[in-house]
C-alpha cells in the first residue's frame, strides 16, 4: 500500500485535489467567518430598526397606560394565546420604575412585576447605563442579541423597550448557510477533484513512462528496449532526452562488453587448451621417450616391464588429467545426513594443515537433506581443504566453515583469513589448471564448480583485507534433483 | 362620506339590480342611514357586516353606514351629538343615558333578550375557582362603559369590600377596547382574569374554540338585559321605527335568518327599559367609583 502511495501517478494527482479541497475548505472558512460577522450585525440591526418601529406607538401607549395597545404592538399581530416559539426572542416594555409594563411573552413576564434579581436584571442595568442619553445600547448575552430603546416623551423617560433576538439566531442561520456553503463546495469538488485528478495524471504521465521504461532496463534486453519517451522542452522532456541518450551509451557499451565477453571467452579457451595440452604433454614425452630408449636398447636388455610401467603411468596421468576435466557429479540416492559433514570435518581435522590453524565447524543441519551425500562431501572437502592451506600458507590462522539450512537452500560458507585472493585471479578462480598454490593441479574449485552448477546451484567467492569467503547455495529442491538424477543415468 | 371601495360598489350594484322593483335611485340618492356598533358583538367580522348593511339597505330602501369605534364613549357621543342615527350599545351606557335615548329593540339570545358576563381565567390556573381568588393578580376589563365587561366585576367587587380597599383588589388591570381582546389577553396571559360579555365568549367559543379553550369561565353573572340597538330621543321617529320594524322581522326572512345565524341570536324583540334594571341598579351601587390603574 505504502509503495503504492509512493508513486508519483497517485501523489500527483493527490497533491492536486488536496490543494484543491483545502483552498475550498479555508474559503468556506472564510466566508462562514465573514457571515457569523454580517449576520450578527444584520440582526442586531433588524432588531433596532424593529425597536424604533414600535417605539412610537408603545411610548404613546405606557404614556396613556394603555396595556393592551402595549401588548399588541409588541406582540406584532400574532394570533393571541397561541404560543408561539421564535427561538425564545422577547420583547419587554418597561414602565419609568422598571416594572413590567407589557410584552409579547405575559407568562414570562408578568405584568407590573419588577424583574429584580435575575440575569436580565443586571443586563438591563448594564444596558440602562449605556442606554443614558436616550440612545439605544446593545448586548449579547446567553446567545442572544438585545437592543435597549428608552421611550422618550418631550422632556423626559417613560419607560424602555427591551428587545431579544432569537436564541442562537446567529449560530443556527450560520450553521444553515454553512449547510448550503458545504453543498455548494461539495458540487464544485465534485467538478474538481475528477479534473484535478485528470491533470495530475496528465502531468505524471511522461514520467510515469520514463520510470516503466527504466525499469525494463533491467528486464528486458537493451537491444530489444523499445521504448517511446516524452522529450518536450521542459524539465521532463529533458529528463527524456537524457534518457534517450543514456539509452543509446548503455547499448554501446553492452556491445563492447559482449565483444570483449567473447575475447575473454576465447581466452580461457586457448588457456584450457594450453593447460590439456601440458598436463597431457608432459606424460605423452616420457612416453615417447620411454619407447625411443625401448628401441634403442638392445632386445636382451630391454626391459619391458620397465618400459610398459613407464607408459602406462604416463597413460593413467593423461586419463586422471581427462577425467578431472569431465566432471561427473555420480548421482546416487543417498541424502545427505548430518553425519556427513561430521565425517568431512574429521577429515579435515586430520590434514597436516590443520594442526597449525584454528578450524571453527558449524554444523547446522538436523535431518537429513535431499541432496547427494557424495557431492556435498566432495564440495565441503575441496573448499575446506583450500582453506586450510590458504590459512596455513600465511602462518597458522584461522578457518571458519558454516553449513546451515535457509528456506529451500543449502548454504555452505567456508572462510579462512589468510592472503586475499588478487582480483586478477578471483575472475579465473573457477578455471581449470589454475592455480594459485605451487604444486595444485588448478582442478579443485573447477570440479567443485562443475558439481555445484550441476546441482543446480551458485557458487562465489569474495576475497578482501578481511580474508577470502567461497559461499556455495544449493536448491534442496526435489524435482530438481530428482530430475538431475534421471538425466544423469 | 364613506369611499366606495370597488368591492361595495359591485355589492351596491349587485342589490340594486336585486331589487329591481324598489324605486332604486330613491335608495341611492337618499342620506344613508348611519349605525353605531360597539364591540358588544364581534365587531371585527367585516364580511358579514357588510352583508348585513346591504340586507338592511334592501329592507329600509335606504343606505345603511355602520359606524365602528373602538371605545364604547366614542359611540355615545357619536349618538349624543347626532352623527349616527341608531347604534348597538350595552345595556350599561343605555342606562345611564336613559332620558336621551330610546330603546330601538333588543337582540334574543337564546330565546331571551339576555345574557350573563364571565368572569375569566386562564384554563390552566386550577387554584383561581372565584373571583376572591383573583386577588393580588392582574385583570382585564373590557370597557369602562361595558356592563359585562367592567360594570358586573366592578360591582362584585363592591359587594366583596364594601368599605374600601377595592382599588388595590387587582395588582394591576387594564383595558382591552373589546370583549374579545379580554379574553386574548386572558388566554395568552398577559391578565390572570378578566371581564367578559358571556354572549360574545360564546360566539368566540364556537368559531375559535382553540383561544377560548386556553381560559376558563370562574363566575357567571345573573341574566342581564342584553344590549340593546337605541337611537337619541327625538331624532326621526319614523326612521328608527322602520328600523325596529325591519329588525324585530329580520328572522322572517331567509337572508335575515342567514343573518342572525351568523350572529348567533334569534332575533331582535321590542322591550321597556324596565329589562335593564338590574344594570341600574349595579350602577347606581358602584356609582362614578373607578378603580382602574
Amino acid at each position: 500500500m505504502r509503495g503504492r502511495f509512493q508513486s508519483l501517478r497517485i501523489r500527483m494527482p493527490l497533491s492536486l485535489v488536496a490543494v484543491s479541497m483545502a483552498t475550498s475548505f479555508f474559503v468556506f472558512m472564510a466566508i462562514g467567518v465573514q457571515s457569523a460577522v454580517n449576520l450578527r450585525a444584520d440582526l442586531q440591526r433588524s432588531l433596532v430598526s424593529e425597536a424604533r418601529a414600535l417605539s412610537a406607538i408603545v411610548t404613546e401607549a405606557v404614556r396613556h397606560d394603555d396595556v393592551w395597545t402595549a401588548y399588541t404592538a409588541v406582540n406584532g399581530g400574532r394570533y393571541s394565546g397561541i404560543e408561539y416559539d421564535e427561538r425564545e426572542s422577547f420583547r419587554v416594555v418597561l414602565d419609568q420604575y422598571g416594572r413590567i409594563f407589557a410584552s409579547d411573552r405575559p407568562r414570562q413576564f408578568p405584568l407590573a412585576a419588577a424583574l429584580d434579581d435575575t440575569p436580565l436584571a443586571w443586563l438591563l442595568a448594564d444596558m440602562t447605563l449605556q442606554a443614558r442619553g436616550g440612545a439605544v445600547s446593545h448586548a449579547e448575552w446567553d446567545g442572544r442579541q438585545f437592543v435597549l430603546l428608552p421611550l422618550l416623551s418631550e422632556d423626559g423617560q417613560v419607560g424602555t423597550l427591551l428587545m431579544a433576538g432569537p436564541k442562537d439566531a446567529v449560530r443556527i442561520r450560520l450553521l444553515a448557510l454553512l449547510k448550503q456553503g458545504l453543498l455548494v463546495m461539495i458540487g464544485l469538488l465534485a467538478v474538481i477533484v475528477p479534473l484535478g485528478w485528470a491533470w495530475g495524471s496528465r502531468l505524471v504521465a511522461p514520467l510515469v513512462q520514463l520510470a516503466q521504461c527504466m525499469r525494463r532496463i533491467s528486464q528486458d534486453r537493451i537491444e530489444d528496449l523499445e521504448c517511446p519517451v516524452y522529450t518536450g522542452g521542459d524539465e521532463i522532456g529533458q529528463l527524456g532526452q537524457g534518457f534517450r541518450s543514456m539509452l543509446e551509451e548503455l547499448r554501446a557499451k553492452q556491445e563492447l562488453e559482449r565483444q570483449m565477453l567473447a575475447q575473454d571467452r576465447l581466452a580461457a579457451i586457448g588457456r584450457i587448451a594450453g593447460g590439456v595440452a601440458h598436463e597431457i604433454n608432459n606424460p605423452l614425452t616420457g612416453m615417447l621417450v620411454a619407447i625411443d630408449s625401448y628401441r634403442q636398447q638392445p632386445a636382451s636388455a630391454r626391459n619391458h616391464d620397465k618400459t610398459l610401467g613407464l607408459i602406462e603411468r604416463g597413460l593413467r596421468q593423461i586419463q586422471e588429467t581427462v577425467s578431472a576435466l569431465l566432471v561427473e557429479c555420480r548421482v546416487e540416492r543417498r541424502d545427505c545426513t548430518p553425519d556427513d559433514i561430521d565425517d568431512i570435518e574429521r577429515l579435515l581435522q586430520a590434514n597436516e594443515a590443520a594442526r597449525r590453524v584454528a578450524l571453527s565447524w558449524h554444523n547446522g543441519l538436523q535431518a537429513p537433506l535431499p541432496l547427494p551425500a557424495n557431492a556435498v562431501r566432495q564440495i565441503l572437502l575441496n573448499l575446506g581443504l583450500n582453506a586450510l592451506q590458504a590459512a596455513a600458507g600465511s602462518g597458522g590462522g584461522s578457518v571458519r566453515v558454516d553449513i546451515e539450512q535457509s528456506g529451500r537452500d543449502l548454504i555452505l560458507a567456508v572462510s579462512n583469513d589468510g592472503e586475499p585472493i588478487p582480483q586478477s585471479q578471483l575472475e579465473h578462480i573457477f578455471e581449470p589448471f589454475h592455480t594459485g598454490r605451487p604444486g595444485g593441479t588448478g582442478l579443485g574449485l573447477w570440479i567443485t564448480y562443475q558439481i555445484v552448477v550441476q546441482l543446480g546451484g551458485e557458487i562465489e567467492v569474495s576475497s578482501d583485507d578481511q580474508g577470502t569467503c567461497f559461499r556455495a547455495v544449493l536448491p534442496l529442491e526435489e524435482g530438481a534433483v530428482a530430475e538431475l538424477a534421471e538425466g544423469r543415468r | 362620506m364613506v369611499m366606495l371601495t370597488p368591492m361595495r360598489r359591485r355589492e351596491f350594484l349587485l342589490w340594486g339590480a336585486a331589487a329591481a322593483l324598489t324605486p332604486v335611485h330613491h335608495v341611492l340618492a337618499a342620506e344613508p342611514l348611519r349605525i353605531g356598533l360597539t364591540p358588544v358583538i364581534l365587531d371585527d367580522r367585516v364580511a358579514f357586516l357588510r352583508r348585513w348593511s346591504v340586507w338592511l339597505a334592501k329592507q329600509l330602501g335606504q343606505p345603511v353606514n355602520f359606524v365602528q369605534r373602538a371605545k364604547y364613549q366614542d359611540i355615545m357621543e357619536q349618538l349624543d351629538r347626532r352623527h349616527v342615527d341608531a347604534a348597538w350599545i350595552c345595556g350599561y351606557p343605555y342606562v345611564q343615558h336613559l332620558d336621551t335615548l330610546d330603546l330601538l329593540a333588543v337582540p334574543v339570545y337564546r330565546g331571551e333578550p339576555l345574557y350573563h358576563a364571565y368572569i375569566i381565567t386562564q384554563r390552566k390556573r386550577r387554584e383561581v375557582q372565584k373571583l376572591e381568588d383573583l386577588e393580588g393578580r392582574s385583570f382585564a376589563f373590557s370597557d369602562p362603559l361595558s356592563n359585562s365587561g367592567y360594570l358586573y366585576t366592578a360591582y362584585r367587587l363592591h359587594q366583596l369590600r364594601p368599605a374600601n380597599g377595592r382599588d388595590r383588589f387587582f395588582r394591576r388591570t387594564f383595558f382591552t377596547w373589546g370583549h374579545r381582546h379580554v379574553i386574548e389577553a386572558v388566554a395568552s396571559g398577559l391578565a390572570d382574569g378578566g371581564s367578559v360579555d358571556g354572549y360574545v365568549w360564546d360566539q368566540l367559543a364556537r368559531l375559535h374554540p382553540e383561544l377560548t379553550g386556553q381560559t376558563r369561565i370562574v363566575e357567571r353573572s345573573p341574566a342581564f338585559g342584553f344590549p340593546p340597538i337605541v337611537s337619541t330621543h327625538g331624532s326621526e321617529p319614523g326612521q328608527q321605527r322602520q328600523l325596529a320594524e325591519v329588525l324585530s322581522q329580520m328572522h322572517e326572512d331567509p337572508e335575515g335568518r342567514e343573518l342572525l345565524a351568523s350572529l348567533g341570536l334569534d332575533g331582535f324583540v321590542f322591550r321597556t327599559p324596565k329589562l335593564y334594571a338590574g344594570i341600574a341598579l349595579m350602577a347606581s351601587t358602584v356609582g362614578d367609583e373607578g378603580f382602574a390603574g
